[in-house]
């Protein structure tokens, strides 16, 4: 009954805005500066029954999915061996730090001249995932109970069960929030440099498209598109994340 | 097998807590440590374990020797069921594996308690848990530091028996406040003050 009423609160909020926007785009009167949700709706019908369509979400979403997936394996692997090896930790956070504050725009120009624009998006999606989940894996493995680790020491535990049972549970939380933030960063620098390289095919460059024929209407569609499968891809991706976690086993048991 | 003890002492920040330690210990026996708060029972069992290293002296030892323990706070992997908190000391994962540790478990604790997480089990439980993972994992030396702490009467006269079953040919070392607790184990005191 609560959560019938949540439901009912948060989809009248959404209605209000949408009305309020259309409302705003028939007082303006002009299609350039601002479309209502009719149009971009009426825009994305249209485009959604093109093969191109699907063929342009493809494109987009497979090389920056791959990024991201590249440089979450990368980052558990290399922070796993951090933790491990100090020595390495130390050797790493030079490049680590840079790649976190250079801004995401330098790294698309000079990516653009290393490596073209055909795979542009997966270079800088996996560029601004690695150090998060880099950092994040540092993090978990730091916060595994040192009481439990000593447990482990006095036991002579074999080494893949103390992974298993006593660091799997401390670092899978703080991979999940470094997710959170990094999948829809992936998302959002990865299109960034589709619009700066615009390689062919791509969601960026039908963004560029409409920049340049001021279609206002085809940019809120594929702004759309990008926020549907960004999110499709981060409750997807946690949900999987979210089942190896002990907890969930835990939930499964009481479930039974 | 012989453990010996010698000169032993350990300081905390300008705090003598372990001064001028001798004895010898013998496998098959059980001894108890009795001792004020803040004796150096503790300390000594970190020694003994490795955790911590003392300032002077020595432990005379087989090199070879496993020394297990009931931690003085439980130390269990709070999301996994007792049966895996004891599978998980050793290598493997068989269905044989699980039997024994059910098997050395149902001694300790209500068949129903087996399989559930351990954050849902009582104090008094998890403190059971904990010693039937050092009797389960083959060792040479057993040290418990106040395992019986949360443990009813009746209850910790059933542990110690199953204590004393499992441990015939071993070296237990106990740790405890009570001195009841020594003839009821029929151990040695050694009193560190």
């Amino acid at each position: 009954m609560k959560s019938a009423t949540v439901r009912f609160k948060s989809t009248g909020m959404i209605l209000f805005w949408l009305l309020l926007w259309q409302v705003a785009s028939v007082a303006l009167h002009n299609n350039i500066i601002l479309v209502g949700p009719l149009e971009v709706i009426h825009s994305l019908l249209f485009q959604a029954f093109t093969v191109e369509f699907w063929k342009t979400i493809a494109f987009s979403f497979g090389k920056i999915s791959l990024g991201f997936f590249l440089a979450f394996m990368a980052g558990i692997i290399i922070g796993g061996a951090a933790y491990r090896f100090p020595l390495l930790e130390d050797f790493l956070q030079p490049p680590v730090s840079f790649l976190k504050s250079v801004p995401v725009a330098s790294f698309i120009i000079l990516a653009l001249i290393w490596i073209g624009s055909e795979n542009l998006s997966l270079f800088i999606s996996f560029l601004v995932v690695f150090p998060m989940i880099y950092i994040h894996t540092m993090a978990g493995l730091r916060s595994a109970d040192k009481k439990l680790l000593e447990m482990a020491r006095v036991f002579r535990m074999p080494p893949f069960k103390k992974l298993y049972y006593i660091y799997r549970p401390a670092l899978l939380p703080h991979l999940i929030s470094g997710c959170r933030v990094a999948l829809g960063m992936s998302f959002k620098s990865g299109i960034a440099a589709e619009v700066i390289g615009v390689p062919g095919h791509s969601i960026g460059e039908r963004l560029y498209m409409a920049k340049i024929y001021l279609s206002t209407a085809d940019l809120f569609a594929w702004t759309l598109v990008i926020v549907v499968i960004s999110a499709a891809f981060e409750a997807l991706f946690l949900r999987v994340l979210s089942l190896a976690s002990p907890t969930s086993v835990l939930v499964k048991r009481r479930e039974e | 097998m012989e453990l010996n003890v010698a000169h032993l002492n350990l300081s905390f920040q300008g705090l003598k807590v372990l001064s001028d330690v001798n004895f010898s210990l013998h496998s098959g026996s059980v001894y108890c440590l009795m001792g004020p708060s803040g004796s150096g029972k503790t300390s000594f069992f970190k020694i003994l374990l490795g955790i911590l290293e003392a300032d002077s002296g020595l432990i005379e030892a087989p090199s070879d020797l496993k020394i297990v323990a009931v931690f003085q706070e439980d130390r269990l992997c709070e999301e996994f069921s007792p049966i895996e908190n004891l599978t998980m000391t050793v290598p493997g994962h068989s269905k044989e594996l699980q039997k024994r540790a059910r098997e050395v478990l149902l001694n300790l604790l209500p068949r129903e308690s087996l399989t559930r997480p351990v954050s849902t089990l009582s104090g008094g439980m998890k403190r059971r848990v904990a010693i039937g993972r050092a009797l389960w994992v083959p060792s040479d030396v057993i040290v418990m530091d106040e395992p019986f702490t949360g443990l009813d009467h009746e209850t910790k006269k059933n542990v110690m028996s199953y204590i004393k079953e499992c441990t015939k040919d071993k070296l237990v070392i106990i740790s405890t406040h009570q001195s009841e607790d020594a003839s009821l184990l029929n151990g040695t005191l050694i009193s560190l003050s």
